[in-house]
């Protein structure tokens, strides 16, 4: 039985995929979440699908992420003072409150 | 070295917001009192296992908060001291990083207040997404990235440049409300989830810190790159 309506030959709603990962803006809008692991799964594949074919966004995104990066591992190099290490341990075994 | 025993104040101010003693927190009665009379022994090798992990990001915290070494060195040895004495509260399997974070926050307003810096008074002018890779893909750009061949890896000739004591200074540069969010997440690596509850702030809030934080950060970073001279 045929039911013709205006919208016949349409996928229903529901059933189309989103063009968000077309849009520069949807994809810099998650650049920090992308960056630190926050985003669903569903929004990381976005931006990496945008990152496929947008080259602009690739190369900005592989900059910030090697910044974020390289500022970690450089910063990591800053750690406890070696003879403040030995002094927290024998504190602990000694400091009675 | 600074004395143990905290004095808490009424009405105490935590990161500008009141400090609300919320349930589940767990840190205002370490303020709030001396500790049991004879608190559970706690196995300081057990407390090692738990807590030595993030001792160096507790000290770079302690950096920034401090803004020298010694300082630092100082507030760290209270904050382990007062957490080994009420580790008894610690909930095994919580998150150990924040709860550490958390003591030393608050020892710091406590003991170390007066000694707190402020951040720059910075503009938020000019504020764009992706202002270092701008900068340094600029036509005709000089600085950092002024050689063509270093355009086409504009990371490379930023990074290479990069120093710890530059990136230090960019971030204590930040507005304080942005400085502890961007250094968590940037520097050590915290969830946002894990963020929120070292500095007791929704997560949005995490979020649109580090949206405008990590402009201001990359807009100092430039500033150092380049030179003093182009401040302003
Ligand atoms: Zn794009």
């Amino acid at each position: 039985m045929d039911e013709p309506t205006k919208l016949d030959g349409w996928k229903k709603a529901g059933e189309c995929a989103s063009a968000d990962f077309y849009s520069c803006e949807a994809a810099i809008r998650r650049l920090n979440e992308y960056l630190d692991h926050e985003l669903t799964e569903a929004d990381r594949i976005t931006v990496l699908k945008h990152l496929e074919f947008c080259r602009p966004c690739m190369s900005r995104f592989t900059f910030e992420q090697t910044l974020v990066i390289s500022i970690r591992q450089k910063i990591s190099a800053l750690c406890v003072p070696q003879n403040l290490k030995e002094k927290l341990h024998s504190l602990l075994r000694h400091d009675k409150p | 070295m600074a004395e143990l025993e905290l004095q808490p104040t009424p009405g105490q101010l935590f990161n500008g917001q009141p400090n609300t003693g919320q349930p589940g927190f767990g840190l205002s009665s370490i303020l709030e009192e001396d500790g049991p009379a004879s608190p559970p022994p706690t196995n300081p090798d057990l407390f090692e296992s738990e807590m030595n992990p993030h001792l160096d990001a507790l000290y770079r915290n302690g950096l920034r908060l401090t803004g020298n070494a010694n300082d630092a060195e100082d507030l760290l040895q209270d904050t382990y001291l007062r957490a080994y004495r009420f580790f008894y509260q610690y909930q095994p399997g919580t998150n150990a990083k924040a709860w550490l974070f958390r003591i030393m926050n608050t020892v710091f307003l406590n003991d170390y207040r007066r000694k707190s810096r402020q951040g720059e008074t910075v503009s938020y002018d000019g504020l764009e997404d992706f202002f270092l890779y701008n900068r340094l893909t600029e036509d005709g750009v000089t600085g950092v990235g002024g050689d063509r061949s270093e355009t086409e890896n504009p990371e490379k000739a930023v990074l290479e440049k990069l120093d710890i004591e530059t990136i230090q200074r960019a971030i204590e540069a930040l507005p304080i409300e942005f400085r502890d969010t961007v250094a968590l997440a940037t520097l050590e690596e915290m969830s946002y989830q894990e963020i929120a509850e070292t500095l007791e702030i929704p997560v949005g809030t995490v979020r649109s810190r580090l949206s405008r934080g990590r402009k201001l950060l990359q807009r100092a970073l430039w500033e150092y790159l380049n030179g003093e001279e182009t401040r302003g």
